[in-house]
């Protein structure tokens, strides 16, 4: 069995097939053998039993009357059988009446006594018949022959040498046979053999045909779908890693007790190191203080689950600040079990700079919007300041004259130096607004009431829009919430709107009318600010382009092109839209949304 | 059947040969001693007389055995032997009537003078009807008959079957052409043992 065990398949199967024919056949040729040992010893037996009984037949007549010569040319016929050894009659008393026997007979050949009943006797190189010799009902002899078996073992050995030869020839047949079947079943198993070879290193293409429908074509469909699977398993992991490796953001794959496990190549080029530095060393390697990422991200991960986009720094080998933009969350198995994190991070160093850049550039965009501003509303600012200091002008010159003729009320002076008073102080109000508004400030944020934001702006625009003849309509909800945000910035919207507003009008217009609308939309924590007119409206071609830089449709040196462009981004800065809608003839309306928080 | 096989054999083996040697003793005591021996003689060629018709009795039941009648004689239950002339056998014979012969048994009847062939299937005619032997034969012709006979020359006259002795044993001869004529089938086996003659015809 060991010796089964250790064979190849091939040999394997030649040798049971060759074994089980082998040993079928044995058996089958043993019991021929043994079955035609018998038959031909019954046939042997009948033959001599049936010659003894011709012989007793015979010799009936010779026993009746006496004859012995006669007697003993009956037996004598015997001698054709070269099989038989001896033949002999016996009297009815047991004596030996006549008695044949062959020349190579010993000498001192003793016949044997007279056999009491008929039957035969097989020895090992003998049978011996006797048979009662019957006259007219009675026994009046006995006939005795002995045969050898030579005839027997002759036969036997010339059958064994057939059944031999059949053997040896269907035993030959077999192996043919066998050996061009074999490869039906050896094969496709060495085939099979093969190609998992081939899997084995690697090559996952490798596909064995399938030639049969047995259990081995079975086992060859199966290979071929576990290759295919593994290959596709395989391809995807390759898939994920190129992935990982070609992607642009940082990646870092992190233990449960915050050990780098896996960094891709953007992660080393972003901070410096190598792949060896990194690995198995704790994250805190690339934050600035110690504990910094256990302390903070790591507790948010374990209540959230995640963290999207947050701003982080990190540290690269030469200790040099990247601001990244951060993502992180939880790796789990299917089962749920935490197994890392992993992190992603973007380098926006360049997007810090490039907005520093842009904030500069509108801080200087609007401070000279601010200037063009002023200029355009400088008329109306001009009235606004003279209509006190008219008034101031006209007390001052009255005082004089009264106190040139000492005609000085005083009740009535203390009134008229309130009322200059407050002028002046009306005065300085705009002087003060005027250099607030005209500050280059920057972009920080306050609790801005919008309400207070639009006065503001009435304070240098309502004498400008008065001027015009153009009827100003305010509705603002009471109680509107405070915007995070910047007030000059939403001062500078308010102008910006309202100047574009009076750019609507001729300048003859009758029945000219802007109105602003502030209110609140509860459910979505917005607060909308509608600004419309009923000017000339704008063409639906430059509707789309109004919010571009210097896109104007007033002759060149009237204006910027960049007053609505700039809403557009405090809008944008502020999380806000503006949308705008314009029929020529008309009138426009924008309508601007900001969120409260 | 065993008695009488046996019996055969002694009788054949030792008392012939007994009595042939006393037939010796006799021809030479005839010389020597004539009365005393001629008694003597007397004696013994009755006893070996005695044993030779015991043998005959024997082979004539024997013979039987070997004799195929045709089928339309019309033997029943028995088969007839009539013994014809002076009787030789004294009581020998009896011992074998009603004695089977396949299904049928032996009756035995003894007639001095053979009148007519009456239900006979057998006939054995003793050695005294020698003269009329012609006669009887003439008798019996065309009839199924088997005749036997002891005397010398007797199958050559006809007789089926006739007794002699040789080797100081008893032996017969068969004339078939009789045989034939009687219509009787003789077994080979029988045959083989008999010296075969051709005998006349009676005719």
């Amino acid at each position: 069995m060991q010796i089964l065990r250790n064979i190849s398949i091939k040999y394997k199967l030649i040798l049971i097939c060759m074994s089980t024919t082998g040993v079928a056949l044995l058996f089958g040729s043993g019991i021929l053998l043994i079955n035609e040992f018998f038959t031909f010893r019954r046939s042997m037996i009948e033959d001599l039993t049936i010659q003894a009984k011709i012989i007793g037949d015979n010799s009936t007549a010779a026993l009746a009357f006496d004859d012995k010569k006669n007697a003993g040319e009956i037996l004598s016929a015997l001698k054709s059988d070269t099989n038989i050894e001896f033949a002999v009659i016996y009297t009815q008393s047991g004596e030996p009446f006549a008695t044949f026997q062959k020349n190579n007979i010993g000498k001192d050949f003793v016949l044997p006594p007279s056999p009491r009943s008929d039957g035969y006797r097989v020895e090992a190189n003998h049978l011996a018949i006797s048979q009662h010799i019957i006259f007219n009902n009675e026994t009046i002899g006995t006939v005795f022959i002995r045969s050898n078996l030579n005839k027997l073992y002759t036969f036997l050995i010339w059958y064994a040498s057939v059944i031999s030869l059949v053997i040896a020839v269907s035993l030959g047949i077999a192996f043919s046979i066998i050996t061009k079947l074999q490869h039906t079943v050896t094969k496709p198993v060495l085939l099979l053999r093969a190609k998992t070879k081939k899997v084995t290193q690697g090559d996952f293409t490798a596909k064995a045909e399938i030639k049969s429908k047995d259990e081995i074509g079975q086992l060859t469909e199966d290979f071929n779908k576990m290759t295919e699977s593994l290959q596709a398993t395989t391809v995807s992991r390759d898939y994920v890693d190129s992935i990982i490796t070609n992607m642009m953001d940082s990646l870092l794959v992190l233990d449960q007790d915050c050990t780098i496990h896996k960094v891709n190549q953007a992660t080393l080029d972003l901070l410096g190191y190598t792949e060896s530095e990194f690995l198995g060393q704790s994250i805190d390697m690339i934050y600035k203080s110690r504990d910094l990422f256990k302390d903070t991200i790591a507790i948010d991960l374990e209540r959230k689950g995640s963290i999207v986009n947050r701003e982080q720094i990190y540290l690269t080998k030469s200790v040099k600040e990247i601001s990244v933009l951060f993502s992180c969350s939880l790796m789990r198995n299917n089962q749920g079990v935490t197994l890392g994190i992993v992190c992603v991070a973007k380098d926006i160093t360049e997007r810090k700079l490039i907005e520093k850049e842009r904030q500069a550039l509108q801080i200087k965009m609007m401070a000279n919007s601010k200037l063009a501003s002023l200029g355009e509303i400088s008329t109306g600012i001009a009235h606004e300041i003279n209509q006190p200091l008219t008034y101031i002008s006209s007390f001052v010159q009255r005082l004089r004259r009264n106190l040139k003729n000492k005609l000085i009320d005083k009740s009535k002076l203390d009134k008229e130096l309130d009322i200059s008073y407050k002028q002046v102080n009306r005065i300085v109000d705009i002087i003060d607004h005027l250099r607030v508004f005209g500050r280059r400030d920057g972009m920080e944020k306050q609790q801005v009431s919008i309400e207070k934001v639009l006065n503001n702006t009435l304070i240098l625009m309502g004498e400008t829009i008065r001027m015009r003849n153009i009827k100003l309509i305010k509705n603002i909800e009471p109680n509107l919430p405070v915007i995070q945000g910047n007030s000059n910035q939403f001062e500078q919207v308010f102008i910006n709107l309202l100047q574009n507003a009076l750019g609507a009008f001729d300048n003859n217009i009758k029945n000219g009318k802007i109105s602003i609308d502030i209110s609140m939309l509860k459910d979505k924590e917005l607060v909308v600010i509608i600004v419309s007119d009923n000017g000339v409206g704008i063409k639906r071609e430059h509707l789309s382009k109004i919010f571009e830089p210097f896109f104007t449709t007033k002759e060149i040196g009237k204006g910027t092109g960049l007053g609505l462009s700039i809403v557009y981004g405090i809008i944008q800065e502020h999380r806000g839209s503006i949308e705008c809608e314009s029929t020529i003839n008309e009138g426009t309306t924008f309508r601007i949304e900001l969120p409260i928080s | 059947m065993r008695i009488l096989a046996e019996e055969i054999f002694r009788l054949n083996n030792r008392h012939i040969k007994l009595n042939s040697k006393y037939i010796k003793t006799c021809l030479t005591g005839i010389v020597l001693m004539v009365v005393v021996l001629c008694i003597t003689l007397y004696v013994y060629a009755d006893s070996q007389s005695k044993a030779e018709y015991k043998v005959k009795s024997a082979f004539i039941y024997n013979i039987i055995n070997f004799i195929e009648w045709p089928i339309d004689q019309g033997i029943n239950d028995a088969i007839n032997l009539c013994v014809v002339g002076k009787n030789h056998f004294g009581t020998a014979l009896d011992s074998f009537e009603y004695n089977t012969i396949g299904d049928k048994v032996l009756a035995i009847e003894y007639v001095p003078l053979l009148q007519d062939i009456g239900g006979h299937n057998v006939v054995f005619i003793c050695p005294s009807e020698k003269k009329r032997l012609k006669q009887i034969l003439q008798t019996l012709a065309g009839t199924n008959i088997l005749t036997i006979g002891d005397t010398k020359g007797f199958a050559q006259q006809g007789v089926i079957i006739n007794f002699y002795i040789k080797d100081e044993k008893v032996r017969f001869e068969i004339n078939v052409d009789a045989a034939k004529r009687a219509n009787l089938k003789i077994s080979a086996k029988l045959l083989r043992l008999a010296k075969i003659v051709h005998g006349i015809s009676d005719k």
